[in-house]
């Protein structure tokens, strides 16, 4: 009786291109800006206004589709999708359509049973609509500022099988994106939007009827709108019944889904081409100069930390999950020796001094190469790894300088000809103590080592002093 | 081919009363017979023709800020604004909100 039911899920991204202009106007692609003061006659829809595409745009767009490992076509072409709305004062929105800039491509993902790739349908470039806000009184408020915006479109196939995968996913295509500096994906800022197909099935068999999943505004909403949407079909198939087609709200407040339209009539966008616009015609040339400037990707990196660092992976994915994180350690790795205990360092150290206080590496006081040479005295055996972490927390809450305390500690350190001196002072001085631990009662070592803490007025390593201590008076007779 | 005008008055969001339906119903049928008078044309080895002009491929422009309209000048022209906003009617009228 096998009754298990599986999840299959797709998602459609948009993603606002990192430019300095919208995608067919000179206005300025800036978010938060006062309402309706980057606006011109082609973002607000004006008759007789024609579109201008902007290079970059394509620029960014095309070095996702390399670094996806999709593939580019020589000639794509932008339409018209037709529809009536406040937000789209040219009543149609520009868009590819059939013929895509880019088609395939994947990214692969860690999940619980090993990696996995996700493929990709498509990837297209088109322009945002207008910010709306609804009010009470049932109207609608538009800041055109956000008219006209480059977006990439991007659909996945149906790949996913649980909330976890989407998640794992759009986490994966984030940190690639922020790589490749395209965007910074802040879903508050509607940087990055997801809708998410989804329908159930019974392993092997063909899909279900879908829904579409919308307002999943970040990844938690994703997740957890996911998790709540299979739930509904669970139910809803298990007791017999069937799913309808349909687009459904994900309430994130009161964590349920709800209707948003039924699919009764299809969408009848009647897209065409664009007539303004002759197609768009990407050279082997272009591609090749683009694949010049793609930066090392995550994966790479995070294979590279392993082999060149010898780090352990988790370490260094920690680092490669952030590049300016990863730039700062192989900054410190120029200079530190030992580059375990840098890695280590800055995931233990740095990172939570970074997460309590919500600062980033850019806003880190401490230069990389001051911390190489830092952490050099450590693993030089100079400074206690114990008495290190005293002295940077001291530098980052108390904002003294590293190299002021680092001296200080320096020459407070006993030098191993004194502490030597010391500890055969103490033995002398207490010989009944060094009879009682020979005998068997090692209880006294910790009195030696107080004893000689104190000679030393605490400028020693206790642990050092431990071990000099044990190798002079030997192990205890049996 | 027959004409759906009440669909195409939804796409549209357009209203008309029950003559001004009937002429335009009449109208898209002569567009759509001299529609059907060109595809009767022999166009086997034609490669279709999608832009008004003879430019094969987009050129494309910096990405540099420029120009745009002053603000007041296009809520002056807006038929109804808000502060810094244009006003519109909500496209969520007539659809059932729970
Ligand atoms: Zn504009």
């Amino acid at each position: 009786m096998e009754n298990k039911l599986e999840p299959v899920i797709g998602l459609e991204i948009h993603i606002q291109l990192n430019t300095e202009t919208k995608l067919f106007c000179k206005c300025k692609n800036e978010y938060g800006a006062t309402p309706n003061t980057h606006i011109c006659p082609v973002c607000l829809g004006y008759p007789g206004a024609l579109p201008v595409l902007n290079e970059e745009a394509v620029r960014l767009a095309l070095k996702v589709a390399l670094a996806l490992h999709a593939d580019i076509h020589k000639l794509s072409r932008f339409y018209r999708k037709n529809y009536f709305y406040p937000d789209l004062p040219k009543g149609y929105q520009i868009t590819q359509y059939t013929e895509s800039l880019a088609t395939g491509g994947y990214i692969e993902i860690e999940t619980s049973k090993g990696y996995k790739r996700i493929r990709l349908e498509r990837m297209n470039i088109e322009e945002e609509a207008a910010k709306s806000i609804h009010t009470d009184t049932g109207e609608v408020l538009l800041d055109y500022n956000r008219s006209g915006i480059p977006l990439l479109e991007m659909v996945t196939l149906p790949d996913m099988n649980s909330p976890e995968e989407a998640r794992t996913f759009l986490e994966k295509l984030r940190l690639i994106l922020r790589y490749l500096e395209v965007s910074e994906c802040d879903m508050e800022k509607g940087e990055l939007r997801v809708d998410a197909n989804i329908s159930l099935r019974k392993p092997g068999e063909k899909l279900g009827v879908k829904v579409e999943l919308k307002n999943l505004n970040s990844f938690k909403s994703v997740y957890d709108g996911l998790n709540h949407e299979i739930e509904r079909q669970k139910k809803i198939l298990q007791g017999g019944g069937t799913v309808i087609q349909e687009t459904r709200l994900w309430d994130e407040y009161k964590k349920e889904t709800r209707t948003m339209r039924v699919k009764e009539e299809a969408h009848d966008y009647r897209y065409f081409p664009e007539p303004d616009l002759p197609p768009l015609v990407v050279r082997d040339t272009e591609i090749e100069e683009l694949k010049k400037t793609l930066p090392e990707l995550p994966d790479e990196k995070l294979k590279r930390f392993v082999s060149q660092y010898n780090i352990g992976k988790d370490q260094a994915r920690i680092l490669s999950l952030n590049k300016n994180l990863a730039d700062y350690f192989e900054r410190a790795a120029q200079v530190a020796e030992d580059k375990r205990l840098l890695a280590n360092w800055i995931n233990v150290e740095i990172l939570g001094y970074l997460n309590e206080n919500n600062l980033g590496i850019q806003e880190f006081r401490i230069h990389a190469e001051e911390l190489g040479e830092f952490l050099n005295y450590v693993s030089r055996g100079k400074l206690s790894y114990n008495m290190a972490k005293d002295i940077f927390k001291k530098t980052l809450y108390n904002e003294e300088s590293l190299k002021h305390l680092l001296e200080e500690a320096l020459s407070s350190t006993i030098s191993s000809q004194e502490l030597e001196k010391i500890i055969n002072k103490v033995l002398e001085e207490n010989q009944e103590l060094v009879e009682k631990f020979r005998n068997g009662k090692t209880g006294v070592l910790g009195a030696l080592i107080g004893k000689v803490m104190k000679e030393t007025r605490g400028r020693a390593d206790a642990r050092k002093v431990k071990e000099i201590l044990e190798s002079k008076i030997g192990s205890p007779k049996t | 081919m027959e004409i759906d005008v009440k669909k195409i008055m939804k796409l549209a969001k357009l209203k008309f009363n029950e003559n001004e339906e009937l002429q335009i119903k009449k109208h898209f049928q002569k567009m759509l017979k001299l529609v059907e008078k060109l595809k009767s044309i022999d166009v086997t080895g034609v490669d279709p023709l999608y832009y008004p002009h003879d430019r094969t491929y987009l050129r494309r422009r910096k990405d540099k800020q420029g120009k745009g309209l002053e603000r007041y000048e296009v809520l002056e022209n807006a038929p109804d604004t808000f502060t810094d906003y244009i006003k519109a009617p909500s496209p969520l009228k007539g659809i059932k909100k729970k």
